[in-house]
């Protein structure tokens, strides 16, 4: 039998080499000698963390703490889970406890400051990265907590000094190039973020968040998705809450100012427009997205960033806003002009609006997808295929099926400015 | 004349029989003149009267050395351990190799080759050097044994003719490695270095390890396979004693094939290295890899790793790994082979191989024996409902194919970043090349 502490070191050098396979190969046969080892609970934790298996990661955590309580280390990694798993409030929770255990870990520090950055709570984030960096002036995840605080909050040139800082301390960390690159986003500039991206990535090539950010950063050479993205980054350090209270509220406003003056007085016609201007640019943005990507096609770097579904969804939403122009023009210009009506249109703007659930749509395509909302855009698109069909053929059975497009499009859409 | 002066010596003790000086001296002209059992007796009588003097006892033990008796020269030689000249140094390890305490014996003479690198002894050498010649010793040879085994040597005959396609893999492997072995003189010629070893690189189950093996069979070579446990724990044990005994193993039986699987264990993660004290086992392999202090000559080393991209770059270097091989998934020939082999001995019925091979795009090798081993065991369920055999279709191994999906995806998942983002120096064009990819 091998000693148990052997088995740990192995393990330990294995985890560190980011073969977790391994690691739990060795981590079983060490606990099998003790169950009650707590750092080898711990071990098997990180292992499973590192595959994204966080709920059976947490499990081994708990395990471990149970054994030991008084291990701070054990409360930041069960933090960790819960972060990953958006469990903020927990997350914190647990960060705290470690941090009354012991207040001299940096990192502790910077974890909770990253959590609130994600809560939106940028003052109480630049509090917790400043008491990090008061205890390790030089720890990556505190200047990276900071800079992003900071720029969110406005003070740019602090932004700025202390991501330089960051980068002074270490050019080799894909993870502060990583902040920088978002950070450059969110300033608008797109150039630079995108060299940070790229460099981040030359070192850790497999990083998700620099593979996004550069995503971004190349879609946002063109202006509409550059506008949207700025939108985006406004709703989103508005508060969490933001995105789906302001559908509602200008819903609510509409329906009182509505109630109140009644349909014809100017201010009603005012706050109807601001809705329907405001539901265009949200329904627009759902598009724009497939659109930047079909830009990405004919990128030399970003044909490749893209996922094949990301691709897909971009060649069909652009086919289908092409095709669908195309045959409403097709409709204008063989129907006589005296005869012109609005049903020699629909069979276009059909496929048009097919633009939206593509957009939206998983691919390839499958019936078993775990996202209701996919299943419903799938069922949308067969069901307005359907119905252009039907319009050729039968065009008194089509409007039945049209009525059915109809409803379900507008639900679908009226839901989606919650889902996003 | 010097029997003379024994004589007048000897009388002149009768009188002063406690004069020390005079004793010893008597007792040396003794040895000299090979008078070993009275000289064995003088010696005594000095230590008798002069006790622990280390003159006497070296005599002593010299005397006893000539006579034969060498239980009892160690036991002199023993109390004198640490102030010993070379020349009784010398007899005492000659004495300890007749006591067969082999062990001990080679301690001391690394003492004296330490002291003089360029100490030759033809019989102490007989024993402790070139341990593998001297197939008589049964020491030697039992700690030879334990060690390749501990590390798995053995002579393969496999040939690169057993290994279906990796057509390119073999040509590069015989330019580097097999004809400068065959052909000396013409890499001479031409001034070619020869030596310097191949790292092979490629998704799990392609047959690195197995192309390796076949490159010792080649040449007729012995083979060590180190896996990854045994680089582990080199992070974990004495590890520079660990590495230096593999490669002396690999060098005591030349030619032979070194070959390091999973290489890049022995580089930690990039965060890690920054602690210097990590680096001592990527050093202590480099120096090993150098061939500093000795000859690695037939010795070719040979390395795989599933991940290039946490290889040191310091492997790299010329001399060191610098030919780097992409071993790639089979195509659909090399498939058609692999299935083949695998069924050669299974119950199957017409089975259209090359169909299967075409439908198993990405497939390793590995994915083929696990897709066999699948269809296998529904045929097994099936035989064992019918009672009777069942044979194997093309039907069976469509459908186990389609069930299964290649598990070099996830790797060129992987791989494709690392060849988009961070091919600074082209290593990883050839990846880029499989995945038809145009930068």
């Amino acid at each position: 039998m091998i000693n148990i502490d052997i088995l740990l070191e192995r393990a330990r050098v294995l985890l560190e080499q980011g073969r977790n396979k391994d690691a739990i190969l060795q981590l079983q046969q060490a606990l099998h000698q003790d169950p009650q080892n707590d750092f080898a609970l711990s071990l098997m934790g990180r292992c499973l963390y590192n595959q994204k298996k966080y709920d059976e990661g947490m499990g081994f955590i708990n395990q471990a703490i149970s054994i030991r309580a008084d291990e701070d280390y054990y409360f930041y990694l069960l933090a960790f889970g819960h972060y990953y798993k958006d469990q903020n409030l927990v997350a914190q929770r647990m960060l705290n406890k470690a941090i009354a255990l012991n207040p001299y870990a940096a990192d502790y520090f910077g974890l909770s400051a990253l959590i609130c950055i994600e809560e939106v709570e940028l003052k109480d984030a630049l509090k917790k990265a400043n008491e990090g960096l008061e205890i390790d002036p030089e720890n990556i995840t505190c200047l990276n907590a900071r800079a992003t605080a900071l720029n969110k909050l406005k003070q740019t040139d602090a932004a700025i000094e202390t991501m330089r800082a960051a980068l002074e301390q270490n050019p080799e960390n894909e993870f502060t190039h990583t902040t920088v690159g978002w950070n450059f986003l969110e300033k608008g500039k797109h150039k630079e973020a995108a060299h940070h991206f790229r460099e981040a990535l030359r070192i850790h090539p497999n990083l998700e968040s620099a593979q996004s950010g550069l995503k971004q950063a190349l879609k946002s050479r063109i202006p509409p998705y550059r506008w949207l993205l700025q939108y985006s980054f406004w709703i989103s350090n508005k508060g969490k809450n933001l995105q789906w209270i302001l559908p509602l509220a200008l819903f609510v406003l509409v329906r009182v100012v509505i109630a109140v003056l009644g349909e014809d007085s100017q201010l009603s016609i005012a706050v109807v427009s601001v809705m329907a201007a405001y539901l265009l640019f949200v329904v627009s943005s759902w598009v724009i997205n497939p659109i930047a990507n079909f830009t990405l096609l004919f990128n030399k770097d970003g044909k490749y960033a893209l996922t094949n579904s990301e691709r897909w969804s971009a060649i069909s939403a652009v086919s289908a806003l092409v095709i669908g122009l195309l045959m409403m023009l097709i409709g204008y210009i063989f129907s006589s002009p005296a005869t012109v009506s609005f049903t020699d249109f629909i069979p276009g703007l059909i496929l048009f609006s097919l633009a939206l659930p593509l957009s939206n749509m998983q691919f390839p395509v499958s019936f078993k997808t775990k996202k209701g909302s996919g299943f419903v855009a799938l069922i949308l698109v067969i069901l307005g295929l359907f119905s252009v069909l039907m319009l050729f053929i039968d065009k008194e059975g089509a409007s039945f099926f049209l009525v059915i497009y109809f409803i379900l499009f507008i639900g679908y859409n009226w839901t989606g400015l919650f889902r996003n | 004349m010097q029997n003379e002066s024994i004589k007048s010596l000897h009388e002149a003790l009768q009188y002063s029989p406690d004069n020390v000086p005079l004793r010893l001296h008597l007792a040396e002209l003794m040895l000299q003149e090979k008078m070993y059992p009275e000289a064995a007796g003088q010696f005594t009588e000095t230590l008798n009267r002069s006790y622990g003097n280390t003159r006497a006892q070296l005599g002593l033990a010299s005397c006893y050395y000539h006579q034969k008796k060498y239980s009892a020269a160690v036991i002199v030689y023993e109390q004198l351990r640490d102030h010993l000249p070379q020349d009784a140094m010398v007899l005492y390890i000659r004495c300890l190799i007749k006591e067969n305490s082999l062990q001990q014996a080679a301690e001391l003479y690394q003492k004296i080759l330490v002291q003089s690198p360029g100490f030759k002894d033809e019989e102490i050498d007989q024993y402790l050097r070139l341990p593998s010649s001297s197939a008589t010793h049964q020491d030697i040879d039992e700690e030879e044994e334990m060690l390749s085994q501990k590390y798995f040597m053995e002579k393969p005959r496999l040939k690169f003719e057993d290994v279906g396609g990796m057509k390119r893999v073999k040509d590069e492997i015989s330019l580097k490695i097999i004809d400068p072995l065959k052909n000396p003189a013409l890499y001479k010629a031409y001034g070619k270095k020869i030596g310097g070893g191949i790292l092979l690189y490629g998704p799990p189950g392609c047959g690195k390890t197995f192309i390796a093996k076949a490159t010792a069979g080649e040449i007729d070579a012995k083979f060590i396979n180190i896996g990854l446990h045994d680089i582990l724990d080199m992070w974990v044990g004495n590890s520079e004693k660990n590495l230096h005994e593999i490669f002396e193993l690999a060098r005591k039986n030349a030619p032979c094939v070194l070959f390091f699987d999973e290489v890049d264990a022995i580089g930690a993660s990039r965060s890690d290295l920054r602690q210097s004290a990590m680096r001592h086992v990527i050093n202590q392999f480099l120096a090993e890899l150098d061939g500093v202090q000795t000859n690695n000559e037939g010795v070719l080393i040979l390395a795989a790793t599933n991940a290039p991209w946490s290889v040191d770059a310091a492997f790299r270097r010329p001399g060191r790994f610098d030919r780097i091989i992409f071993v790639e998934p089979p195509d659909a020939a090399a498939r058609e082979e692999i299935l083949q082999s695998l069924l050669k001995e299974k119950p199957t019925e017409s089975i259209d191989t090359k169909k299967v091979a075409e439908q198993l795009n990405d497939f390793s090798g590995a994915d083929i024996k696990a897709l066999i081993d699948l269809a296998i065991e529904d045929k097994l369920r099936e035989a064992m409902s019918l009672g009777t055999i069942q044979p194997i279709t093309t039907k069976d191994l469509l459908k186990a194919g389609r069930t299964q999906k290649p598990t070099t995806l996830e790797w060129f998942a992987s791989a494709r970043n690392y060849a988009l983002y961070a091919n600074e120096s082209g290593l990883y064009d050839e990846i880029l090349r499989y995945l038809k990819i145009k930068k």
